[in-house]
């Protein structure tokens, strides 16, 4: 399952504006913690085996991985966040678009 | 390795797959023809030009304008971009002869089944009876079950192709679909078949003597249903997002909050733009999303080992995408991380009021949820 890690860790990009919706706030409160630097969070990719997809009549269409990471005004706190995601289609399946 | 197979292996899937420009997911809508102003529709490629009761008489419309890769709903003005059925009992003559180039087909070849679940072994899908003939108007359950029994019934399928040739109206040689050329003077019994011919056939062969044809047909105000086109349009994301904590307070929204707020974040949206409303699509949700709970189908999956409920909304798009009605299916688990599971699937309906009430009645909405309970069920971490 997923992954947690403390440290400095590797220095996220934002690759999608998507998780843009972490709360502000939320860094902001983490900022008065103490001992609390550095803190990134990855999720396990979900999927469809490939059996799955041709018994489902699905075709996966893209794969990605999506990451965020917020710091605090002083620096002393960051978090990072790494969520995967995949996308399936039945017109791909089919032969179609 | 890709099968051609469902609805891409019947002439009916391959007839919306070239109207819509190759683009079979796009799909199509059923519109009784009774709705858009119609009356009476000759049939002036049948011997006789017997005249139909546009009550018995459906139009499968395409979707997308032709040969655009935005989801664009076509522009509808007349019959000629439809194909036409019509139970062959409802056209009041001793045999149907067809006049010009005219081919028989199976019935399983022509129109897809219903389920959007795949079968497995041999069994054939029941054929959707119901919803690709005219309801005649006032629905009743009887009317139903009957136009159910015709289609069954109907064990061949007469299309008499006008002025276009089999390979451009279904973009296949007739063989491919094991159709046969009707041999002159060949009729057939009406109770044993459903007419089914392109609208250009209709308008290009209306008699003289008939009444005009409609100056126009009222496209925008009909409420058509989806065509049960085997869930040609569907889509799932999957998005696993950590249920991130930080000294006990959460640190991930996607994880947290609930489901109406999440159809609206730009993380979900920008999946749903690619598992079917289409990228580089400027939409909004015009009209909901709109929470339904069937009553029939599955009202829970199992994700990763748990069971969740599944969220059903429906709504109508607007913006590029306008007139457009969406089903979103959205099943959430918690494990260590948040699961997120989207089914999605979109029909042309148009930008008609009570658009979003043919979705919410649709039998789509359950054969959706079908779909994406399997789909769940099947999903993997490892």
């Amino acid at each position: 399952m997923g992954r947690n890690s403390n440290g400095q860790g590797d220095p996220f990009v934002r690759r999608r504006s998507f998780l843009a919706a972490l709360s502000v706030g939320t860094v902001a409160a983490l900022a008065g913690c103490e001992g609390i630097t550095n803190q990134s969070f990855e999720a396990s990719p979900v999927g469809l085996s490939t059996d799955a997809q041709e018994r489902l009549q699905l075709r996966e269409v893209s794969q990605d991985t999506l990451s965020f990471s917020e710091s605090a005004a002083d620096g002393n706190v960051s978090v990072s966040v790494t969520s995967h995601t995949a996308v399936y289609s039945r017109a791909a399946a089919l032969g179609g678009l | 390795m890709v099968d051609r197979m469902g609805p891409l292996r019947t002439a009916m899937g391959r007839f919306v797959e070239r109207s819509n420009g190759g683009l079979v997911s796009h799909g199509a809508v059923v519109f009784d023809a009774a709705d858009l102003g119609v009356s009476e529709i000759p049939l002036g490629m049948l011997d006789g030009a017997p005249t139909v009761d546009a009550r018995n008489v459906s139009l499968v419309t395409p979707g997308a304008a032709d040969g655009k890769v935005e989801i664009k709903i076509a522009m509808r003005e007349g019959l000629d971009d439809s194909m036409v059925l019509v139970p062959g009992d409802a056209i009041d003559v001793d045999e149907i002869a067809p006049l010009g180039d005219a081919y028989v087909l199976d019935l399983r070849d022509v129109l897809p089944a219903q389920s959007w679940i795949p079968l497995t072994g041999d069994g054939g899908a029941a054929t959707a009876g119901r919803d690709w003939l005219a309801r005649e108007g006032d629905v009743n359950v009887e009317e139903l079950e009957l136009a159910v029994e015709k289609i069954e019934r109907a064990r061949s399928v007469v299309v008499p192709t006008g002025p276009r040739r089999f390979e451009e109206i279904f973009g296949a040689e007739p063989s491919v679909f094991s159709a046969r050329p009707v041999e002159d003077g060949e009729t057939f019994e009406p109770a044993d078949v459903l007419v089914v011919m392109p609208g250009d056939n209709v308008t290009s062969n209306w008699p003289a003597d008939a009444p005009e044809q409609p100056a126009d047909v009222d496209f925008r105000s009909a409420l058509p249903r989806p065509a049960p086109m085997g869930g040609v349009s569907f889509g799932v994301a999957v998005l696993s997002t950590p249920n991130a904590k930080v000294s006990g307070n959460s640190a991930n929204p996607l994880s947290y909050v609930d489901t109406d707020d999440l159809l609206r974040r730009d993380a979900v949206q920008n999946l749903l733009k690619e598992a079917g409303f289409g990228e580089g699509t400027a939409f909004t949700v015009e009209v909901g999303p709109e929470r339904v709970s069937p009553q029939d189908g599955p009202s829970t999956a199992t994700l990763l080992g748990n069971e969740a409920d599944i969220e059903s909304y429906v709504g109508i798009l607007g913006g590029d995408a306008e007139g457009w009605g969406v089903g979103l299916h959205v099943v959430r688990g918690d494990g260590e991380d948040h699961v997120i599971v989207v089914g999605l699937h979109r029909h042309p309906i148009g930008p008609v009021d009570g658009a979003i009430d043919v979705l919410r009645e649709s039998d789509t909405i359950v054969e959706a949820r079908k779909l994406v309970a399997e789909t769940a069920g099947q999903l993997s971490d490892e």
